[in-house]
This record gives C-alpha cells, structure tokens and sequence, in this order.
C-alpha cells in the first residue's frame, strides 16, 4: 500500500498541465514508496532479471512424450496402430551480442514408429547486422514468409508434412534448410534475399508412417524401401520486396528453383522434382472489424531441356483470400478460400486420361475457430479444411493446455475422408490419427 | 511566474494600450493586466480542473512519458489456489502525437516457451489497433485481428487495456472527492455493452498524476477489481509506476506487474517498430541503460 506521499513542487505539476512532458521531476528521487518491500524472491535467479550484462549465453529445451494412434488400421503399413511414438529432447542454445547472434537448437528423437534415433538440427544460424540496413543470417534456419493458414502460395521453403498430418506441434510443419538471408532495409522498400546452396525438399509422404495414392499404379501404396526421390543437386533462390503503406502490408515475391514434392516422372518411372520458377503478391490489412488478405502467384513449370521426361506438373495459377476476426470475446473465427487453377488442362488430360488427374480449379476451403479460455491457459481449436471440386476433407481439432511455465499438454485429431481414393486429403483417410503430446520445458 | 504571452494577434493591441499615457487607460491598463494575471494564474486555475483534464492528465502520465521509453517488465501471476506463472518480456514503446497513437513491441524473454516471441502494437485512438505476433519456431509474422481489450493480456490479469491504456473518451468522468494528496474520479462507460465494468473508481496522486488505485464493479455493482501502484520511482524525470498488482477480488487470485531497468527520451527511431524488429530484435535499444 502507499505509505508516503511527496509533495511535489508546483512547477513539475505545472509541465504536465502545458503538456510539454519536460524533465522536471529530476530531483525528487521516489514520490510514492511502498511500505513492504516486493517480492524479489523468484525461481528465475538464472537470468538476467538482475544483471546488467545482457550478453551472455541463453539455453532453454524441452522434453516431450507423444503418442498417436491410428482411428483405423492401414494394411499397407502393417499391424500396429502407431502414428506417432516418440520421446523428444529439445536444447537450443543461444549467444547475443549488439551486432550478431548465434542460436542452435537441435531435436533428438527416439522414434518408436520408426525404430530409429534421430537427430534434427532445427536451427544453427549465425546472424549479424553489417550495416544498419542489412541483416544477414547464415546456417540452418526455418524460413516462412506468405499470407496463409496451413495454406502455402509464395512460401516455397521446406514444410514437413508427415509432422502435420501426424499431429506433431506446429513448429515442425516448418522444416529448416541451409540458406544465406540478406535483409535490406529502407524507407522505399524492404527486400529479402534468400539463397539456399542445395535444394532442399518438403518432408513428405514416403510411405514409412503413412501410405498414399500412386497415380501412376493407380492404387494407395506404402513402398518398401520407402519412396525417396533423388533430390537435384542446384540451389534454390527465393525474394520478397515488401513495404507497408499506411496499414496495408504488400509484398511482391519470387522463387527459382523446383517443385517442392517429387511430382514429376521421367521416362522409366522414376519420380523427382521438376523445374518451377514462381512469381506472386500478396496484400493484407484491416477489413472490416479483422484482418483480410490476399495472395497471388503464377507457377511456372519447368521441362528440362532435352529432357526426357514423360510427366511434368502443368503451369498453375494460384489463388488465396482469406479473412479473420475476432467474433466474441476470444473467440476467433477465420476462413480462407484456395484456388489452384491448372493451365493447358486439355493437354493434360489429352496424353493421359484418367480417372485420376487432378481437377483443372482445384479448390479448398478452410475455416477455424480458435478459442483462449482460463486465462489463456486452455487454446481450443477448430481447423478444417474442405475441397468442393475434390470432394475431400481434413479435419484437425486440437486442444492445448498449459498447465504451468514448465508442463503442456496438447490433444487432438486428425481426420482424413473424401470420395475419391487419389485426392489431396482422402488418400490419407487411413491415416485418420488421435494423438496426445506431454511437454516439459526449462 | 505569468504563462501567459502576447500572442500576434493581441500584441498590437497591447503595445497600443502600453504607449497610451492618458490616466483613464493607465486605470484600464492596469485592470487589464491584473485580470489577465488573475485568470492566467496556474494556482488559480489548478484550483478547480475538471474530472476529464485530471483523467487527461493521469493518461498522459502513465502512458506517455516521454517521447518513448523502455523497460524490462515481469508479471508475477497467481492463481486462486496459489499456483504461480511468470512472464518476462522487454517493453518498448514510442509516442506519434502525445495522449494519440503510439507504437509498441513486447519481446518476451521468459518462460522457455516464449522466449523469442515478440509483440506488436500499433496503437490507434481513432481506428482499432494493429496488431502482429512473431513466432519464431516458425518464423511466422502473424497478424492479429482487433480484439476485445479487455481479456486477458498474455495469461495475466491485467487486460490488453490495462496495459495500452484505454481511451478516456470511451467513459464519463466525475469527481468524487479530493485530499490533500488525491483525486478520486468515478468513470462509467459510455456505452455499458461490451465492457465487463458498470464504472470503476479511480485515485490520482495529485503530484504524480499516476493513477495509484482503480477499483472496478460489475455490472452488480459489487467490487470485483482492483488495481493498486505499489510502487513509484522518478526515472528520467517521470513518475513511474515500478510495482503494481491487479487483483481479481472475485476468486483472489492476482498479477503482480515490476518494471526494472526503465528510461524515457533513448531517441528510439521511428523504423524499429516494424517487420525487421519482430525477425531480428533491436537489441541496442533492449540492451539495458546504464545507470
């Protein structure tokens, strides 16, 4: 409670009348005081709460237990009901000064479902400022840029899908890559420079956790050794010019270097990951009472020359709107709308047709509802997305609990379907998953 | 001392009457020039000032000191049944026009789970405020729609509101009582739907202008908030709340909210509150002052 009160002369009061918030308490060294001292006493003594020197270094890490289990069995994949069955061990490690700073945080991971220990290196980035308009960071780092939820159109940087449709935390649908970032900055424009030296592709479905539709068998398969298509050995480049006028944010990108998933096939059958130069925009800003945006981009595909190829993806033209808003108190709601319109869709279909080539305006709809109750402890989840032109949906409600600063706990589905066995979402409907994470954290 | 100046268009009427030697615009001169000390006199007008300029300048006092400012800042949060969270972030924040639009980032420290997470407002008088999230697991820039203010800011107990500053204009004011030492204001909300209070009171230290107790009621009318400054030190020349503690009286559980490390006028550069410092934090503005 105040104990004391100071007067205060007349002339400090005076300033705050004029409005000119002038120096003038300077000699009056506490006016209020507390009669009982606070609280100090903290579990947080490692820290720098207390010291001057900021530049030491940081080290934080989790343990986490998860467990998924399949809602039906897969015959491709055998008996056991595991889609998920792992011990994780996070460290990162961090050391700042004014100018740089290093930061590494790897994952080890005994892996019940794949039977292996695995060391993933999320992070080992060098950053530093060389000018006051440049940021460089060097290493191994996750990279996102772009407009959706869950939706990609501009962001051609690796994604790892089997930890998404696993029910893995969200953090790891981005997997990292080697790239060099150059940031400039000024007051025209803001440019971002990334150059990965070696391609680095999407985590996708090989077969190992979760079986998918071939269409070239055309039947759901989970091949042994699993499906691992050679990766080109050339590097990716990838840019974004982005201002911000008044509250709008705008952003112009572009990428040159390959499809991110292995959706080519040459003459013996071998799949790997054909050429592709992209180009896009986005915008996004206040509509309404919540946030709207919109993104753009023209996927170029590339044959190789004098390849011999016999299947390459069509170019495509992508589409992505999307609008959010807080509808009741922490209630939030979101929609988005996805279009990927394939180009020369007659000569697709004119060498090959099948039952099972993609829909010419592939179209997905999303919609979420995020609700934050008990003080922000307890984050329900809705998210679905839903495909009128595949006629297939994925439904993944989630609930997350933070029980304290140090344990997590996190629930949820995963939940495959559609009409057709070859589309996006219902050739993973044997993949359906429950899933239950524990976390520790220090 | 008199504030008050000749501005253009009365100082040639001033310097006519001061050249006049008749003795009846002596009289009137001198009549004038009293009046004018008597109205312009700071005592006098400090005697009687309106609920809504005491309300103005608390606003003035505990968000805007400064042209901006920084801090370390921990909130100590306590559940009903005594269990403890804590949140430890670095605050900067910049003043566009004073008692208008600011610019602030939250880069959080503490726990493990948001460390590297950073938070940016644009705060708008006039239109909702502009909201984003870094997250960098992800390296995700998100940005958050507008808002209720008035839940939960980061787990604690004090709202986003709490935190901002709400708007004055948003409630009427009027003044209940003075000591020696305080105003105390009630305000009520102009518009009683989407607000959680029917009024709340507030006590304004009359030589800080800090607000040092705000009591707020439900729509019951019954005392089910509080606010108390526990704590105010002068940095840089400003009164600062340092410690302060909201309570919910309802289910006792409570955020004790510290600030360490804090000074005002760092010429904090317009540019660092955007994109480039939720990716790659300013850190020769978080770096601590030397004191």
């Amino acid at each position: 409670m105040i104990a004391a009160v100071a007067t205060i002369d007349y002339a400090s009061a005076r300033s705050y009348e004029s409005g000119t918030l002038k120096n003038n308490y300077g000699h009056k060294k506490q006016i209020e005081v507390s009669d009982s001292n606070s609280d100090w006493d903290d579990g947080w003594t490692d820290d720098s709460w207390d010291n001057q020197d900021s530049r030491f270094w940081k080290w934080s890490g989790y343990t986490e237990l998860a467990f998924g289990y399949r809602l039906q069995e897969d015959p491709l994949i055998g008996d056991s009901r595991n889609s998920l069955g792992e011990l994780r061990q996070q460290i990162e490690l961090t050391h700042s000064a004014i100018v740089w700073q290093f930061s590494a945080k790897a994952d080890l991971i005994a892996d019940s479902v794949t039977e292996e220990f695995e060391l993933d290196l999320r992070k080992a980035e060098f950053a530093w400022s060389p000018s006051p308009a440049w940021d460089l960071k060097l290493g191994s780092q996750v990279l996102t840029w772009g407009t959706g939820q869950y939706l990609f159109v501009n962001d051609l940087f690796p994604k790892d899908w089997q930890s998404f449709f696993a029910g893995r935390d969200d953090e790891y649908l981005k997997a990292p890559a080697i790239a060099l970032k150059a940031s400039y900055f000024s007051h025209r424009f803001n440019l971002d420079l990334v150059w990965l030296p070696e391609f680095t592709s999407d985590r996708y479905i090989t077969g190992e956790r979760f079986s998918f539709f071939s269409p070239d068998t055309n039947m759901q398969v989970a091949p042994e050794p699993h499906f691992d298509a050679d990766e080109p050995d050339n590097s990716e480049l990838a840019i974004r010019l982005f201002k911000t006028f008044d509250t709008i944010e705008a952003a112009i990108y572009g990428y040159r270097g390959y499809w991110k998933t292995p959706s080519g096939l040459d003459q013996v059958g071998t799949a790997y990951h054909p050429r592709l130069n992209v180009v896009g925009a986005s915008l996004r800003g206040p509509v309404s009472r919540g946030i709207g945006n919109v993104e753009m981009a023209w996927y170029d595909s590339k044959e190789e020359p004098g390849g011999n190829t016999a299947r390459t993806p069509t170019n495509q033209f992508r589409l992505l709107l999307g609008y959010e808003q807080e509808i009741a108190a922490r209630l939030t709601a979101a929609g988005q709308f996805y279009l990927e319109w394939l180009q020369d869709y007659e000569q697709l279909e004119q060498p090959r047709p099948s039952l099972y080539n993609s829909d010419e305006y592939r179209q997905v709809l999303t919609f979420s509802l995020r609700y934050r109750t008990l003080q922000d402890r307890l984050i329900l989840h809705w998210f679905s997305f839903y495909s009128p032109s595949d006629r297939d949906y994925f439904l993944k409600p989630s609930a997350h609990y933070r029980i304290n600063d140090h344990w997590q706990l996190t629930a949820g589905l995963n939940i495959f379907g559609g009409d057709s066995p070859h589309t996006t979402f219902a050739q993973m409907e044997k993949s359906s998953n429950s899933y239950v994470r524990v976390r520790y954290q220090y | 001392m008199c504030n008050w100046k000749p501005d253009r268009k009365t100082a040639p009427l001033v310097s006519n009457l001061l050249t006049l030697n008749s003795p009846g615009f002596s009289a009137l001169y001198l009549l004038l020039i009293s009046f004018v000390l008597l109205v312009s006199h700071p005592l006098i007008a400090q005697a009687t000032p309106t609920p809504r300029a005491i309300v103005n300048k608390a606003n003035l006092a505990s968000f805007y000191p400064g042209n901006d400012g920084r801090s370390d800042a921990r909130m100590t949060i306590t559940d009903s049944q005594g269990r403890v969270q804590r949140r430890q972030f670095t605050l900067l924040r910049r003043n566009i026009s004073n008692s208008g639009d600011q610019d602030m980032m939250i880069f959080f420290s503490r726990p493990a789970d948001v460390r590297g997470t950073v938070f940016r407002v644009a705060k708008h008088l006039s239109t909702d405020d502009d909201r984003w999230i870094y997250l960098p697991g992800l390296d995700l820039v998100k940005r958050i729609s507008a808002g209720d203010k008035r839940t939960s800011f980061v787990g604690s107990h004090f709202f986003y509101e709490d935190v901002s500053g709400r708007n004055p204009d948003l409630d009427n004011f009027s003044l209940v009582e003075q000591t020696e030492a305080h105003w105390l204001i009630e305000a009520t909300p102009k518009q009683q739907e989407g607000v959680e209070f029917s009024r709340y009171q507030v006590w304004i230290n009359k030589a800080s202008h800090l607000p040092v107790k705000v009591d707020f009621y439900d729509h019951g009318d019954s005392l089910y908030r509080r606010l108390e400054v526990l704590k105010v030190e002068t940095v840089d020349g400003f009164p600062t709340a340092m410690t302060s503690r909201m309570s919910d009286l309802n289910s006792n559980a409570n955020t004790l909210l510290e600030f360490r490390f804090a000074a005002y006028n760092l010429g904090l550069p317009k540019d660092i509150f955007g994109e480039r410092s939720l990716r790659t934090p300013p850190r020769q503005y978080l770096k601590r002052p030397e004191r």
